[in-house]
């Protein structure tokens, strides 16, 4: 079966043609190919995972270009992690396509959502299975379209639009980074494979700096991807989308791209000098505790979540700072089902009361039991409590965190190695703020008395197209921790060994076991539980008042999210706005100035050279104006929409180009 | 002069003088024929570079096919080009409607002639590795055989193209979709 | 072979120099359609050259000439169709007046 693993990324594709193929035809009913292709896709890929674990792996290469001696080999490759995301993500894919069909009940472009749903799993599975920066790129370029779709799904609204057009340009910033990072390295070692490159720079091809800030520029990808300071400015606001597709970009999928990015490309991180994994567990471990804390006063229920997740990521990007690929994957996985599955239950809940708003909902446990169980597992997994999913892979994060110093010392950058102390308080410090967070949703939605009565009367429990795919999320989302336990596999824990062997040869670190880091994650986790309880579920709406006014100026600094965006609307956009105004001002001013002059100039020179070469300077003369005009006017000139000026700017390009090959390169 | 070489001056002038044609002068129709022989030269020097098959080729898409559509898209379009008034109008003028574009001037006959002399430059100083080996016989088979091995793939796909540039020229141009 | 290899690729470049300075001013869409088959035409001149002087019996250059003559095809159908549908539908052939792709 394993020999079929390129069909596993082509089953999604094929429902996506056929859905727009035959759209006009069978109308909603299209949705169907897209379950059915998903769940063909789960069966291959669970068949895929039990011949991995029996020791198959699967390496497939065919030539892509070749160009002159050198010929670039592109592939697919299954490994334990590849095999390993490929059931997770299609099993959370199908279950999003089939709660869709309930939740997207009566949209007026289901075969549009469901095609670009198929589509963007397809992406995620390509990513999965690439061997090489090429397929990688995209994949990754297939997500992010179709995430620009997803979120602008109700684009008549402003809100969608926006924050579509958020979401596309924010993550490009990355982008751009990572496709310069990949072409640096292509530059430097003629590869495009991801371990082929690790070893080279090993050898000494890449000089040291060049190593640095390429892998600085690959993690940069996984930055905008995985919406990481700074980047992250468009996560939250891409709950503007339908739930579902909430719940497979910001879960399963496109988030999880960035950090497959990083733990895929650890070969270069690892052979790269130790400060390029020191930046990525800063900005992990800092990304972690800042998203947390905004989550905490967020009344939205999608906002918490997302800010949530943001704070996830920040945690696996951190782990792999930390040189442990082991706790970054391991999270990574048990993440995709409980965020998957807190996001359909968010969405459920959404469904029925026909808000968002937490103040607006409370004690719908009783009308909605199967989502209410659903988000308490969810909930529990996510805060860290044993024996729930999130706890062993929070744990093994924590672990991580905790052996950095050890390891900055190791690598000679002792006298760094209070930071590494750092980013794991902020690990810890993020453990309780997410306990508290959780709680605090859970007993604003499901517990006390409903706050508006109205939306109350009007709840119910979803129907069972919604409400299946919550138990079955429900079980990995309650289990699959257990995979990093010692109770399976013969040394360490299971889960370690799956990974570790190979993410050893990656240049990984796995970290040593420190005693007293689980009972340390537990207390804060259970702390944060308690303060959450006691704050919501004791304290009257009045002492919580006292808190905020007591609180103020840092209550109002999360409530606008640090003013993140307010600094990005007040520099990069107000630069880029100022920036054209000056373009357009010297255009007028100091141009065409310039060529009034020139032309002036001419006539002048025309005057006296006389009548008999009056036709050769004319055109000589109208040539230097038309020169001197098209420079000036080109600045103003881009976004013309004149077919031509695009075909003139790239014909000049390549006279350039032919002039400066011939006067440098030849 | 080897006769060989004469011949190639005398098709490549055919060529670049109706090149020319094709771009300066005023009645489109007149542009669309100066077109056709051009192709037809350049299919002469296809013959010359011993590519029959190709030369075939270009005789049927580009001087029949090509040639054809675009006379058709004229009269179809019934376009009411400059009309031919060249006693009227000074040398000056003349010239600059034909040489000079209305947006930047002088600048692409430039742009055009830094290109060919940027890559007659370029050629002139390349040594390449010329081979001495004769051309065995027709062309066709070889090209057939290579084509249906080595680059079937291309070639379905290729098909492909075709086909949906055909439904896509139908649909454009189609009176009434649906 | 008699004729130096110069010869037909100066050729080449001059037609391609042509082809693009038609392309560029020229504001009639079928002017600026007939300049780009020039250009494809220039490009297949040095295709079938290099072909010819450097690997005489393998037949990759003439290869990719087939499949330039193949989209040249295709973009000519749906170009002229384009044009034909433009003129029909606001009257215009002149390019200057199709800004669409402004932003």
């Amino acid at each position: 079966m394993i020999q079929f693993t390129w069909l596993v990324a082509v089953l999604p594709i094929i429902s996506y043609l056929l859905i727009v193929a035959l759209e006009r035809r069978l109308g909603d009913k299209t949705a169907y190919f897209g379950i059915a292709a998903l769940l063909a896709a789960f069966v291959l890929s669970a068949g895929i995972f039990v011949e991995v674990l029996n020791g198959a792996t699967y390496h497939k290469e065919f030539t892509w270009v070749i160009s002159g001696t050198r010929a670039i080999p592109l592939g697919i490759q299954l490994d334990h992690l590849s095999a390993t995301l490929l059931a997770a993500v299609t099993l959370v894919s199908s279950m999003i396509h089939i709660y869709s069909l309930g939740y997207m009940h009566g949209d007026k472009r289901i075969p549009r959502y469901y095609a670009v749903l198929s589509l963007f799993t397809a992406g995620m599975l390509g990513l999965v299975i690439a061997d090489n920066y090429f397929i990688l790129l995209v994949s990754w370029e297939i997500m992010g379209l179709c995430s620009y779709l997803l979120i602008g799904h109700w684009y008549e609204q402003k809100g969608p639009q926006e924050a579509s057009m958020k979401a596309f340009l924010t993550t490009r910033v990355g982008d751009v980074a990572l496709m310069v990072g990949i072409w640096l390295f292509f530059a430097y070692t003629g590869s495009l494979k991801f371990g082929e490159i690790g070893e080279m720079i090993k050898a000494g091809h890449v000089p040291a700096t060049a190593a640095l800030v390429g892998s600085l520029l690959i993690f940069g990808g996984a930055v905008g991807k995985s919406a990481q300071f700074p980047l992250h400015v468009w996560l939250p606001d891409a709950m503007a989308g339908p739930t579902p597709a909430s719940a497979l970009i910001h879960a399963a999928t496109m988030v999880a791209a960035g950090v497959y990015l990083v733990a895929r490309s650890f070969p270069i991180f690892s052979a790269a000098p130790p400060q390029a994994l020191l930046v990525v567990a800063i900005i992990g471990g800092f990304t972690s505790i800042f998203a947390a804390s905004i989550a905490t006063v967020m009344t939205d229920i999608k906002k918490v979540l997302a800010y949530s997740t943001v704070s996830q990521l920040g945690y696996m990007v951190l782990a792999l700072g930390a040189g442990s690929v082991v706790a970054g994957t391991f999270h990574l996985t048990t993440h995709a089902f409980f965020k998957a599955l807190l996001f359909l239950v968010s969405g459920s809940v959404i469904h029925a009361v026909h808000s968002q708003e937490m103040h607006e909902m409370g004690g719908l446990r009783k009308k909605m039991p199967i989502t209410f169980w659903a988000w308490t597992i969810g909930t529990l997994a996510l805060a860290g409590v044993p024996p729930f999913a999130g706890f062993f892979s929070k744990d093994e994060v924590l672990l991580a965190a905790a052996n950095l110093p050890a390891r900055l010392t190791e690598q000679g950058l002792g006298h760094l190695a209070w930071i590494g102390n750092l980013v794991f308080f902020f690990g810890l410090a993020t453990a309780f703020l997410t306990a508290y967070y959780m709680t605090r949703a859970t007993i604003l939605t499901f517990f006390g008395q409903p706050r508006d009565h109205h939306k109350y009367d009007h709840a119910h429990e979803s129907p069972g197209v919604m409400a299946w795919p919550l138990i079955v999320l429900s079980v990995p989302a309650a289990l699959v921790g257990f995979a990093g336990t010692t109770w399976f596999g013969e040394h360490g824990n299971w889960w370690a060994s799956f990974i570790g062997e190979q993410a050893l040869e990656w240049g990984a670190a796995e970290p040593h076991h420190i005693g007293w880091v689980m009972p340390l994650a537990i207390a804060s986790a259970l702390l944060g539980i308690l303060v959450g309880y006691l704050l919501y579920g004791v304290a009257g709406v009045k002492t919580r008042q006292n808190a905020i006014t007591a609180l103020r100026p840092l209550y109002t600094l999360l409530k606008n999210k640090y003013y993140v965006d307010e600094l990005y609307m007040g520099t990069v956009v107000a630069a880029t706005l100022a920036f054209s105004r000056v373009v357009g001002w010297v255009d007028q001013n100091v141009v065409d100035r310039i060529v009034n002059w020139v032309g002036a100039a001419g006539e002048w020179f025309a005057d006296v050279a006389g009548a008999t070469d009056r036709y050769v300077v004319d055109g000589a003369v109208n040539g230097t104006a038309a020169v001197a005009m098209s420079a000036g006017k080109g600045l103003r000139r881009l976004q013309t929409g004149y077919v031509q000026s695009y075909m003139l700017t790239m014909a000049a390009m390549v006279v350039v180009g032919i002039i400066l090959f011939q006067v440098i390169g030849g | 002069m080897n006769p060989q070489v004469l011949l190639f001056l005398v098709l490549a002038a055919i060529t670049a003088v109706s090149a020319v044609r094709v771009v300066t002068t005023e009645l489109i129709t007149h542009a669309a024929l100066f077109l056709a022989l051009a192709f037809v030269a350049v299919a002469g020097i296809f013959l010359q570079l011993q590519a029959d098959f190709l030369a075939a080729a270009q005789v049927l898409i580009y001087a029949g096919a090509i040639t054809t559509m675009i006379i058709f898209a004229i009269m179809l379009s019934d376009i009411h080009e400059i009309k031919p008034s060249d006693q009227e109008d000074p040398f000056p003028v003349r010239f600059r409607r034909r040489w000079a574009s209305r947006q930047w001037g002088f600048f692409p006959v430039l742009l055009a002639l830094l290109f060919a002399g940027g890559m007659f430059w370029l050629y002139r100083g390349t040594g390449f590795a010329l081979s001495t080996e004769a051309v065995s016989g027709s062309t066709t088979v070889q090209l057939g055989l290579q084509l249906f091995n080595e680059y079937a793939l291309p070639f379905e796909l290729a098909s492909i193209l075709l086909l949906v540039a055909m439904i896509g020229a139908i649909i454009l141009t189609a009176k009434e979709v649906r | 072979m008699a004729i130096p290899i110069l010869y037909p690729l100066t050729l080449g470049a001059f037609l391609f120099g042509v082809g693009l300075y038609g392309a560029l001013t020229k504001t009639n869409a079928i002017r600026i359609l007939m300049s780009v088959e020039l250009m494809l035409n220039a490009v297949n001149i040095n295709l079938v050259t290099f072909s010819r002087y450097i690997t005489p019996n393998n037949y990759r250059g003439q290869i990719l000439t087939v499949f330039v003559m193949t989209v040249a095809a295709a973009e000519a159908a749906v170009g002229l169709a384009i044009i034909l549908v433009l003129g029909r539908n606001r009257n215009v052939v002149d390019i200057d007046k199709i800004t669409l792709l402004k932003g």
